[in-house]
């Protein structure tokens, strides 16, 4: 029986033996019999990823009213290095680090070993050719070092004066196609720049790209200015003046530099937004002591008021759909956080933490609202959901208030100042990483995020 | 009649104030704006600044007679608040006196914060200290013809500084003489 | 024959029927789809509405601090593989006497004929031989065949979670998964690559669809997903013993950020 057993013991082992080998899944494993080996990576490391941006190569020798577009190659790949830099995801490298460059004939056929030598993760490369009506096409490319294949390409055709946007473009398409977010470069900033002494401020209307770049003032600071916010279609400001004496809303037109107050109201308007489809605005109207919040429809001029009671209703900030106002009240006692149909129907509060809350403004995506956090003595910013859950504080500064988000939700704006009097614009990530400071000619604070550019 | 070194004082006082005062309207120029800027009528960005008169009496009616006669044209709030307490009510109950006895003069009720608290809700609160004192004089019997209201928020604090002493002095109502 | 001696036999007997049986069940392999390549897309025509004047030479943004959170670290490599006895490589087969010294869940000398689950269920489970069962079940004996047979089909369950050790953190800090998307939190993504002796990845890996990826959050799967199969080219050559080659020869690694977040 032994030699039976024995005998059935081989049969069995060349049996599992052949199902190891059947167990085969077809496919490129054709070699060794064993299946594969299973592995677990619970962790990585968070970093910014290594990304080269050398100069784009010129696409011909052509010149443009904006320079030479060798010049523009060089400074696109800057502004893109810069735009990719400040989302704190993207570590872009040194050019002096550089091993090889990429001219015309390999902007489609990248030597991948040198870049992989330096350890970059991608590459961002690509031609700026001068076009005969005097603008030019700036075309994009990224490529996945490592793989060794090209990730995505656009090209982008704009005046001569536009080749930032051209730039901020290719940005935004390198930066959506590695993370998955949508871009939020090709945008501005509103903001309201101040200068002199704290008790008397000059304050001014300022505009600019996201970068800081292409930097101008939009009134004289002759008035004293609060709150600038952009309309949807970005051709339109609405922000608080004190012209002739008379605090209210106003609207500002981009194009022609054309300032038209806003209705005819009996108390002092201000705290003003637009609806997200650009018809409407909302806005705080403070008559005999009591503040409410109005919505005001600019063709028909018909206003509605849509908070009553005497508490001090303000800070409006329509959902991106719409449908809801997100405003702040201290009908309770306190600053707090309310939510309403925009019709004003079922106000109901969404801020329970601790101390104040106040100043809230909903996320174009309409997944979160930031708001200012007022405790122990300081304001930082802090964002919830809609529903007033998942509360966070992201800054704590002395004085954090005016959050305004990017674009694509993802990177909140907002005005920071010390005890001196000081103040400046300062932008996080939504994580609460990569608090940084934007470069501004003056002090400045209010600030709002475009939308981004079509 | 006042001898000449003191008029000569008065003089150059009278010359340095001027002189002080214009130095506040600050000339800035405006970078290249798209189109023509809207042409704006010169404000001020304090309302009611007057000039002392010369001869060292006050004119009557003026903000500094104000000053004078009711001791302060301004009166202070606790934090958060715009209830007047026992001081500002005395101090506006002046005012009341004040405007009584000069007919016809208009005021504006400023309402001011101090920097601890938001842009937008500090309009909101600067309204009501302004509505605040206001309510006061009418209760007093002025009437509201006038007086009108304007709330500056945290935007015009009256002394520069961070400390709880300059907070509690921003706090403020003040009463600004506007003219008959 | 002793009564033993047949319950021994009919039990062979059957083990080997369920096991034909096992061989000839087919099993779903998981559905690999390698993320499409980006289609190269036309030149897109932008029109700019309001052409700004340069004014001024553009101020470069404050650079960013890159702020690293606080990385996990990998786990500690593991300490260099038990020498193998010779035994324990060659054709490596899925049920192998275990070398004498090991703790054993095999069954006793008496017996070594026997199929003995307990160790297969041992292989199924990726940690090191739990308190052996000795009585035989064959109930759930395709079942663990079929669970056992494309994974760690390998011999010795302490080398196969030795090696794995050595991969993930060989590999782990090449991983940089992306920061702060909603979705990817929750993803998880398997990666199947093949080495050479070298330890060098063998032409691409092939990146599995990440599981909670929707129509929706597509975009971030993707961006996931490449994240994941740039660690694997990255970190290469892999420091593995030669003598288990075959262990590592084909490797399937699944990315689970979830410890992260």
């Amino acid at each position: 029986m032994r030699t039976i057993h024995r005998l059935l013991t081989a049969t069995l082992l060349t049996l599992a033996t052949a199902t190891a080998t059947l167990a085969q899944p077809a496919g490129p494993q054709s070699g060794p019999q064993t299946g594969p080996l299973r592995v677990d990576i619970n962790a990585g490391l968070m970093q910014p990823m290594p990304i080269a941006v050398p100069a784009f190569a010129p696409g011909n020798a052509g010149t443009t009213e904006a320079g030479t577009t060798t010049a523009l190659g060089e400074r696109a790949a800057q502004v893109i290095a810069n735009d990719l830099r400040s989302s704190g995801l993207f570590r872009p490298l040194d050019p002096a680090a550089f091993t090889t460059t990429v001219g015309v004939d390999s902007v489609l056929a990248p030597d991948f070993a040198a870049w992989r030598t330096i350890a970059a993760q991608a590459l961002v490369t690509g031609t700026v050719t001068a076009n005969p009506d005097g603008g030019i096409t700036l075309a994009c490319y990224a490529y996945d070092v490592f793989a060794g294949t090209e990730i995505a390409r656009q090209g982008f055709v704009t005046t001569a004066a536009g080749w930032r946007r051209a730039a901020h473009k290719c940005a935004d398409l390198v930066y959506s196609r590695l993370t998955g977010e949508s871009g939020y470069f090709d945008s501005r900033i509103v903001y309201v720049s101040e200068t002199g002494p704290r008790t008397n401020r000059i304050k001014r209307l300022a505009i600019m790209d996201q970068d800081g770049a292409q930097h101008r003032f939009l009134t004289s600071g002759q008035n004293l200015v609060l709150t600038p916010r952009f309309a949807p279609g970005q051709q339109t400001i609405t922000y608080m003046s004190f012209e002739n004496n008379r605090p209210r809303v106003w609207l500002y037109t981009l194009g022609s530099g054309r300032q038209e107050a806003v209705g005819e109201f009996q108390g002092m308007s201000f705290a003003p937004r637009f609806s997200p489809d650009g018809q409407n605005l909302i806005f705080s109207m403070a008559v005999g002591g009591n503040t409410d919040i109005w919505r005001y429809n600019i063709a028909t001029r018909q206003s509605v008021r849509l908070t009553t009671g005497p508490g001090i209703d303000t800070s409006p900030s329509y959902s991106p759909d719409g449908r809801q106002i997100v405003f702040e009240s201290d009908r309770g006692g306190s600053q707090q956080i309310y939510v309403m149909n925009a019709d004003g129907s079922n106000q109901r509060r969404i801020s329970f933490g601790e101390g104040r809350s106040a100043s809230p403004v909903w996320s174009p995506r309409g997944d979160y609202v930031a708001f200012t956090r007022m405790g122990s003595g300081r304001f930082g910013i802090g964002v919830m959901r809609p529903d007033g859950t998942g509360e966070r504080l992201l800054t704590n500064g002395y004085q954090d208030e005016g959050a305004s988000w990017s674009p694509n939700g993802r990177v909140i704006l907002f005005s920071r100042s010390d005890r001196s009097g000081r103040s400046g614009l300062w932008s996080v990530d939504i994580s609460g990483l990569n608090e940084r400071r934007l470069a501004t000619p003056l002090d400045a604070s209010d600030p709002a995020w475009s939308p981004l550019l079509p | 009649m006042t001898t000449t070194p003191l008029r000569l004082t008065l003089l150059t006082s009278l010359v340095l104030s001027l002189a002080a005062c214009s130095g506040q309207k600050q000339e800035v120029a405006i970078e290249a704006p798209p189109a023509t800027a809207r042409p704006e009528a010169p404000a001020t960005t304090t309302i009611g600044e007057q000039i002392p008169a010369m001869g060292g009496m006050t004119v009557p009616g003026s903000q500094e007679d104000l000053r004078e006669k009711a001791g302060t044209d301004t009166v202070l709030f606790a934090y958060d608040s715009y209830e007047l307490d026992a001081e500002a009510r005395g101090v506006l109950a002046r005012h009341a006196e004040w405007l009584r006895a000069n007919p016809g003069v208009r005021v504006t009720l400023e309402g001011h914060c101090d920097e601890r608290g938001t842009r937008e809700y500090n309009l909101a609160l600067g309204d009501r200290r302004a509505n605040s004192a206001k309510n006061f004089l009418a209760a007093q019997g002025i009437g509201v013809d006038r007086l009108s209201t304007i709330s500056y928020g945290k935007e015009r604090p009256a002394v520069a500084g961070s400390d709880e002493g300059a907070f509690a002095q921003n706090r403020r109502a003040v009463t600004v003489v506007m003219g008959r | 024959m002793t009564t033993a001696e047949r319950n021994w036999l009919l039990a062979a007997g059957v083990a080997h029927i369920a096991l034909i049986g096992a061989l000839s069940l087919a099993w779903q392999h998981s559905q690999r789809l390698m993320p499409s390549p980006t289609d190269a897309v036309p030149v897109e025509i932008v029109t700019i509405a309001d052409a700004p004047r340069v004014t001024e030479p553009p101020k470069p943004s404050v650079e960013a601090a890159p702020q690293e959170a606080a990385a996990a670290t990998p786990s500690k490599a593991a300490p260099a593989p038990e020498p193998v006895k010779a035994d324990a490589v060659p054709p490596p087969e899925p049920v192998k006497p275990k070398p004498p010294e090991k703790p054993s869940s095999m069954p006793s000398k008496t017996a070594p004929t026997s199929l003995d689950t307990s160790s297969l269920a041992s292989l199924i489970d990726k940690a090191l031989p739990k308190a052996p069962k000795r009585t035989l079940d064959t109930s759930r004996l395709a079942t663990e065949l079929n669970d056992a047979a494309p994974r760690n089909a390998t011999v010795d369950p302490r080398a196969a979670a030795t090696l794995a050790q050595a991969i993930r953190a060989q590999v782990a800090p090449c991983w940089n998964p992306p920061v702060g998307g909603r979705d990817v939190r929750r993803m998880t993504v398997i990666v199947s690559v093949r080495y050479s002796r070298d330890g060098r990845v063998v032409g691409l890996p092939d990146v599995g669809r990440p599981t909670g990826s929707t129509a929706a959050n597509a975009d971030y799967a993707r961006a996931f997903a490449e994240t994941a199969r740039r660690a694997v080219l990255r970190c290469q050559p892999l420091k593995l013993p030669a003598e288990l080659y075959d262990l590592w020869s084909n490797v399937e690694i699944n990315f689970d950020p979830e410890e992260m977040t």
